[in-house]
């Protein structure tokens, strides 16, 4: 699999965000398919802040 | 002594105010929770720095066709997106939570990680809704929230306001602003956490 290289940018104030969890989902349609992950048992998603507002995002994590 | 305040122990000044919403976790008809919730938002909004609004599962426009992220309210998430910490109001049935408060907090997960929260119960019983606090803790866990370690529990709710939702048993200031402080704590450096601290 192909490592999430790049860091998310906040969409206000265009910092780099800071990575700070990874959370087990559970899936619950076909499009999540792809991004299971057998041994974990679930979907990795990779929660990020932005340090100057504080916004958060998050996306599939694809490690 | 290591259990007291050291010289050099910092007050941290946020440069943002912490966002902690309440949440009214019933839509019963005639909910006793709703002024506890309403006393929840006083005591807030009392202290500096922080700014708090009542979230009302009554008001929310989710679907209950469906369940999940499916229903997302985008207000309710962007209130979740931007809140430090939540109380939560949870009252007592059947030995549970209630069904619409659990529904409401399924509508989203990724708003709640590393943040802070809180539980009130209230309950016509002696046990102050305590029984359906058990309960919510693992599913609040599950939400990626970090649980503190006080509770408030408002037992035979009836007695404890006024006809006018107005307190009557001022014993539970002192608890509330206990369980407000280490929430504020936990929303402080769980802020700090996610905006600072990479996961390794
Ligand atoms: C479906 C239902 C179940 C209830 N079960 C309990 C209970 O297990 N223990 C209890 O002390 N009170 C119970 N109650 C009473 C509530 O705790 C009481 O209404 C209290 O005021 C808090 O809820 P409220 O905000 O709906 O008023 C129940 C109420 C309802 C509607
Ligand atoms: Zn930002």
């Amino acid at each position: 699999m192909v490592a999430n290289a790049s860091p998310v940018v906040c969409a206000t104030c265009e910092r780099e965000m800071n990575h700070h969890a990874e959370k087990l989902v559970h899936p619950t349609d076909s499009v999540d398919d792809g991004y299971l992950d057998p041994i974990l048992g679930g979907i990795v998603e990779e929660v990020h802040a932005c340090p100057a507002c504080g916004t958060g995002a998050s996306r599939r994590s694809t490690r | 002594m290591p259990w007291q305040a050291r010289e050099g122990a910092t007050r941290m000044v946020e440069p943002r105010p912490l966002f902690i919403p309440v949440i009214l976790g019933t839509v019963r008809q005639g909910r006793r929770s709703a002024p506890v919730a309403r006393l929840m938002v006083s005591e807030l909004s009392r202290r500096p720095g922080i700014e708090t609004d009542l979230i009302d599962v009554a008001r929310l426009p989710l679907r209950v066709d469906d369940a999940g992220e499916a229903t997302k309210d985008p207000t309710f998430a962007a209130q979740m997106n931007r809140a430090d910490a939540l109380v939560v109001v949870s009252p007592e049935y059947n030995h549970g939570y209630s069904g619409l408060l659990k529904h409401v907090l399924d509508s989203c997960l990724r708003e709640y990680i590393h943040k802070a929260v809180g539980v009130v119960g209230v309950s016509a019983g002696p046990f102050g809704g305590a029984r359906g606090i058990q309960d919510l803790l693992p599913v609040l866990r599950e939400l990626g929230l970090v649980t503190i370690f006080w509770d408030v529990h408002f037992a035979t709710v009836e007695n404890v306001f006024d006809e006018s939702g107005v307190l009557r048993e001022p014993a539970y200031l002192p608890r509330i602003d206990k369980f407000l402080k280490e929430l504020v704590w936990m929303a402080r450096t769980l802020r700090h956490g996610r905006e600072h601290i990479v996961l390794e």
